[in-house]
């Protein structure tokens, strides 16, 4: 890792202009970013379950961005790279508790315990992950909209800008998007409870 | 499939959506042509749709603020807050998070909830809390959680509550097999904690299946009284901005608290105890259909409160619902406050009505009945109507209500039913000096007053019967010296002997069945004639005398019992017993002769037996679908129907004559360990008599006092699983040490310093040994093998701990290091339970099994570093292995003497005889034999079977 930060506004910019290491590098910023922000704000400030998603990206925005140089098609841009981020970091967490379980510690046993008496299950994110994956395959556009929605908990109306296709569009391919998931990671025989 | 085919896939999904949901399934039919693979990719997309439609509507970054947040609790277990160590979390929500902890300096469990800082960070609105919270840990009611302590635990405000061991109701209806008598039940429970809490001034303000437990034992816990102070302005905004997407507290994640508010605190106006009143309607509608009262979905799906509308009828998802609690409920969830319940007292009045008229539907009830039974009969002692007048039930027929007939002292059997049925002779067996039960017949008034005695013998009096014209009242009669039966004046007075049947033998143990012919000129019994024969049923003529054999049954079978005139004179209906003893079958045996006809084919005993009055149908008890409940058939034969009532406990039916009551007998929790205490009186050599020093319904057994005898652990059942309780040296105080989810913990032996305990459990699926500090924490596991490891001592040094373990294939004496290590064979030829010498040079113990599956005798001895065995207590029975206590210069143990009777001895090392303490008679005894360090107290374990068959009276029978 280099010792000063990337200039975030210009990777972005050499992402627009099609440099795919730009976006590469982008990503790995805004990850270690967003999960030290994430984890700051959950555990010191602010109650950990009304966090929104949006309030942190937002935060992450603007603190990473030199806004007066940034275009708005670049802060979409921004906004599909956080809902990868999100997406990664929150799969990688899942992945990290399920080995965790296999592992079967006993100081790992106290949690899985609280989780079993949380009244709703957790959603399986390392399923979701991999469906979002089969999903990707059939309709690319529609994963995108289940990144944005989801993991970035942008709006519908904010989801159609950044994808620059109808809310319609957006309203139908969630709803699709969110039938065809719950149905795939049924016949996965995971719990994918509701979230 | 082709992104062309997903297209079509999406538009066909989204038209459906636009469709009515019942319509939806027609619509893409019709849309999809004749495409098959089309029509059913969309169909399961939709079903998929329609099943969750919350899936996912909550931001994934919230999920994982939820996720972090639990690792972060997680961090806490095993840490010391204040004075409590944090044992694990169990539960949370959008008050915080609770933990099991331990508090260190009482030493006991407690609920710890921790509030979060952003409930707590308003000065104003904490203080505020504070006083309501204070003011609720006032309150002190057995369905209200008890609030120990409210503090500041490192900076973190938390409230130390009495710990539950159970599930929330918000599990418990998410199981969806919430009986309706269970429902009644509960509900009841938390409006008496309501009546209890609005006496006091105090309204909830947030009930919620979420704030209520479920113990294990029965009882209803209602948790956070005052609590929901803290939320209140935040959710009054939530609801404000968002109460057209809400239904979800975006607060904790959960389902709830919106739709339980009453209307006015969903507008954010002032509430008062009213709104608990609604809340408490909203979880009765739940817990009986399952879902909320005032939910719709919005065209996104989510569900919303429409508080305006009226709900769906119970019976719209639960068909078997009734009609009274639908009145109940649609009067507590009345938009105006005024016109709901203007009391939880008649909420909770209205409630009980109901329960009066379904009390048969479950175990869950019935074991209510008793309880609330035993809390009368203490309060008034004498007959009770828990029967609660209703004012909203309307209904042609009076309701069946179930009333305890007997709650007292000892076992009441046999109801009989005078010929006017206003009153009921039965045998009530009482216990007496040295422990030996003995029954008489007793007659008590329906409607209240004196019991009167009729049979005052020292032998058993059994099975009265009354005589058609109420005069008299025939019973039997089991002493060693005979058999027989009487007939007595039913107001008492001189005993007339009807028919001996010789001296109480091996095959003569019993006569009885007795039932007295409508026409005053018979009465049944059935009896033995000579060894080897089945019982058989037989007729005697109450003037001449003369007798005559009814039944034959088969030579094989155990015979023919319980024989029961119909009402018309004309049938015996009986039960023959196959020669299993087990396996029984109802017959009716015509008088005027004839083979008799086999009415049911359960191959179960029936338990008793009645006709109803119009005899048409025959009322009996029986295992047939599980525990033992009340059923019906037709005397013409067919199913047999099971009552709604008596619930899972009932036996021995009596129906009046009238036919409008029955009583039954319910036997509850028949087998209770209680810990015994016996002390030195004064300065003198006297024991005083035993009495009952630690007890519980549930069974107390195998007490240790710790060494500076300031304390006594012990086993109980009490909260559901055997685990071991310490409580101080007078018994007060239990608090319980271990918690698991297993059947067995026990045997709880204290270190030399007594501060831990050794115990051994099965809470890993294996026996092994524990060891658990009396200060809090987790208990750790000594042993680790396969083989099963129990009944664990400590050495006089407190270095090593030895236990009974089978990895050898036999059962031998073993020692660990305390702190952990390899554990050392201690006995060669067999070894169970040992204890050290109080001079740390030898190891006495008792043996296990022998060969042939008996216990070998006494108790042995063999130096600590190993050697030859000795015999030191050659007539020990080590059947009763617990029953033993090591001091100095002899053993205590208990052993039965050459009557048969039990006796606590004290074997002198130097006499090397054993001299009699106390006599214990007749009782039954479990292991645990504890002698204080002083030797000035002695506690032992008894079985007490007494108290617990009681009689039920059904008022409106029909």
């Amino acid at each position: 890792m280099s010792s000063s930060p990337p200039n975030v506004t210009e990777l972005l910019r050499n992402w627009s202009d099609g440099d795919d290491e730009a976006q590469e590098k982008l990503f790995q910023f805004v990850y270690n970013d967003l999960h030290r922000q994430a984890a700051r704000y959950l555990r010191n400030e602010h109650p950990g379950l009304s966090l929104q998603t949006t309030d942190l990206i937002h935060e992450a925005y603007l603190r990473l961005i030199d806004q007066q140089h940034v275009e708005w098609q670049n802060r979409l841009h921004f906004f599909a790279i956080a809902a990868k981020v999100m997406r990664r970091i929150l799969v990688d967490h899942a992945r990290g508790r399920q080995a965790a379980k296999r592992g079967g510690s006993d100081i790992r046993l106290p949690l899985d315990e609280a989780m079993a008496v949380l009244p709703e299950q957790d959603l399986d994110f390392v399923a979701l992950d991999e469906a979002l994956n089969k999903l990707a395959q059939i309709d690319a556009k529609q994963s995108q909209i289940v990144e944005l929605r989801f993991f970035s908990g942008l709006t519908v109306e904010e989801t159609a800008k950044v994808l620059d296709v109808s809310e319609r569009t957006v309203k139908r391919d969630w709803n699709v998007a969110k039938a065809w998931l719950r149905r795939e990671l049924r016949r996965g025989g995971r719990a994918g409870a509701r979230a | 499939m082709t992104p062309e085919q997903w297209h079509r896939v999406k538009e066909i999904f989204e038209a459906a959506l636009g469709h009515a949901p019942e319509e939806r399934s027609a619509f893409v039919g019709q849309a999809c042509g004749g495409d098959e693979s089309l029509r059913s990719e969309v169909k399961s997309l939709l079903s998929s749709y329609e099943q969750e439609s919350q899936f996912m509507e909550t931001p994934a970054a919230a999920l994982a603020a939820q996720s972090l947040v639990k690792e972060e609790s997680a961090a806490l277990v095993g840490q010391q807050l204040g004075h409590y160590q944090i044992v694990r979390e169990i539960g949370r929500g959008g008050m915080g998070v609770v933990y099991l902890a331990q508090d260190i300096t009482l030493g006991r469990p407690v609920a710890l909830k921790l509030l979060p800082k952003h409930l707590t960070s308003d000065p104003n609105r904490l203080r505020r809390f504070e006083r309501e919270a204070r003011a609720a840990s006032a309150l002190n009611h057995h369905n209200i959680l008890t609030i120990y302590e409210i503090a500041q635990l490192d900076g973190l405000h938390s409230i130390a509550t009495e710990f539950i061991d159970g599930v929330t109701l918000r599990e418990r209806i998410k199981k969806k097999d919430l009986a309706l008598s269970e429902t009644l039940n509960i509900a009841e429970q938390i409006a008496s904690a309501l009546v209890a809490a609005h006496e006091a001034g105090i309204v909830h303000r947030d009930i919620k299946p979420e704030n209520v437990m479920l113990r294990r034992d029965g009882y209803v816990k209602v948790l956070d009284f005052g609590l929901a102070k803290l939320t209140e302005q935040q959710t009054v905004k939530r609801v404000n901005a968002s109460a057209a997407v809400a239904g979800t507290n975006a607060d904790t994640g959960i389902m709830g608290t919106v739709g339980y508010m009453s209307p006015e605190q969903a507008r954010g106006e002032s509430v008062d105890h009213r709104t608990d009143i609604f809340s408490l309607g909203v979880v009765i509608y739940e817990m009986m259909t399952g879902h909320m009262p005032f939910e719709a979905r919005n065209a996104a799906g989510a569900i919303v409160p429409i508080a305006e509308e009226e709900p769906p009828p119970l019976a719209h998802y639960s068909p078997e619902a009734p009609a009274e609690l639908q009145l109940i409920v649609n009067k507590a969830l009345r938009q105006n406050r005024d016109e709901r319940y203007q009391t939880a007292t008649e909420l909770l009045a209205d409630l009980k009505s109901v329960t009066a008229k379904h009390s048969a539907k479950s175990r869950f009830t019935a074991r209510r009945l008793s309880l609330l039974a035993a809390t009368l009969a203490v309060a008034v002692g004498g007959l009770f109507w828990f029967y609660a007048s209703s004012r909203t039930v309307k209904s042609s027929l009076p309701p069946m209500k179930v009333v305890p007939f007997t709650s007292v002292e000892g076992n009441e059997f046999s109801p009989a039913f005078s010929p006017d049925g206003n009153q009921i002779a039965f045998a009530w067996g009482k216990t007496e000096k040295g422990g030996h039960m003995n029954f008489d017949i007793y007659v008590k008034q329906i409607r209240g007053g004196k019991d009167l005695q009729i049979t005052s013998d020292p032998a058993d009096e059994m099975e009265p019967v009354w005589s058609p014209d109420g005069q008299k009242i025939a019973f039997t009669r089991l002493s060693e010296s005979e058999v027989a039966i009487f007939t007595v004046p039913s107001i008492s007075g001189a005993e007339h002997k009807l028919l001996s049947f010789g001296p109480k033998t091996k095959w003569n143990q019993k006569a009885g069945g007795l039932s007295w012919s409508p026409d005053g000129k018979f009465i049944a019994y059935s009896s033995k004639v000579s060894a080897g024969q089945p019982y058989q049923i037989s007729l005697i003529a109450t003037d001449s005398l003369e007798k005559r054999t009814l039944t034959s049954p088969p030579a094989q079978s155990t015979g023919d019992d319980l024989g029961v005139f119909s009402p018309d004179g004309r049938t015996l209906a009986f039960e023959r017993i196959s020669n299993d003893g087990v396996s029984a079958d109802i017959y009716l045996q015509p008088l005027s002769g004839g083979e008799p006809k086999r009415l049911t084919f359960d191959n179960v005993i029936p338990r008793g037996l009645a006709w109803t009055a119009d005899g048409r149908e025959i009322v009996f008890s029986s295992k047939r679908a599980g525990p033992d409940s009340l059923w019906r058939i037709s005397a013409s034969g067919g199913a047999s129907e099971r009552l709604a009532l008596g619930g899972d406990n009932a036996l021995y039916p009596s129906v009046s004559i009238q036919g409008h009551r029955l009583a039954y007998v319910t036997m509850k929790g028949s087998i209770d360990e209680n810990i015994y205490r016996i002390a030195l009186l004064g300065s003198s050599n006297r024991w005083s008599s035993p009495t009952k020093f630690i007890s519980s319904t549930q069974r107390d057994t195998n007490s240790q006092f710790s060494p500076d005898g300031k304390r006594i652990a012990f086993e109980s059942s009490r909260a559901g699983n055997y685990e071991i309780w310490v409580s101080d040296s007078d018994g007060s105080n239990p608090v319980q040490m271990t918690f698991s989810d297993r059947e067995l913990t026990g045997t709880p032996r204290w270190s030399p310093d007594s501060r831990q305990i050794a115990f051994d459990s099965d809470r890993e699926h294996n026996w092994d040994i524990y060891i658990t500090s009396v200060d809090g924490g987790l208990p750790r596991r000594l042993t680790t093998a396969s083989s099963d490891e129990n009944v664990p001592s400590w050495s006089r040094d407190g270095r090593w701990i030895y236990f009974s373990s089978d990895r050898t294939g036999k059962r031998e004496i073993w020692k660990a290091p305390a702190d952990g290590g390899e554990a050392v064979q201690v006995t060669k030829q067999g070894g169970f339970l040992a204890f050290e010498s109080v001079d740390g040079k030898f190891v006495y113990y008792t043996k296990d099994f022998r060969d042939g599956g008996q216990f070998s005798p006494g108790i042995w001895r063999t130096p600590v570093e190993g050697g030859e065995e000795t015999l030191v207590l050659d007539s020990f029975n080590a059947e009763n292995w617990g029953d033993w206590a090591l001091v100095e210069d002899g053993i205590y143990f208990i052993d039965s003497d050459a009557k048969g009777d039990w006796t606590l001895r004290f074997f002198d090392f130097a006499k090397r005889s054993a001299t009699q303490i106390a006599a214990l008679g007749q009782d039954i005894f479990t292991n645990g034999l504890a002698v204080s360090p002083d030797r000035r107290q002695i506690l032992y374990t008894r079985v007490d079977l007494t108290g617990g068959v009681d009689i039920m009276l059904v008022e409106n029978f029909r």
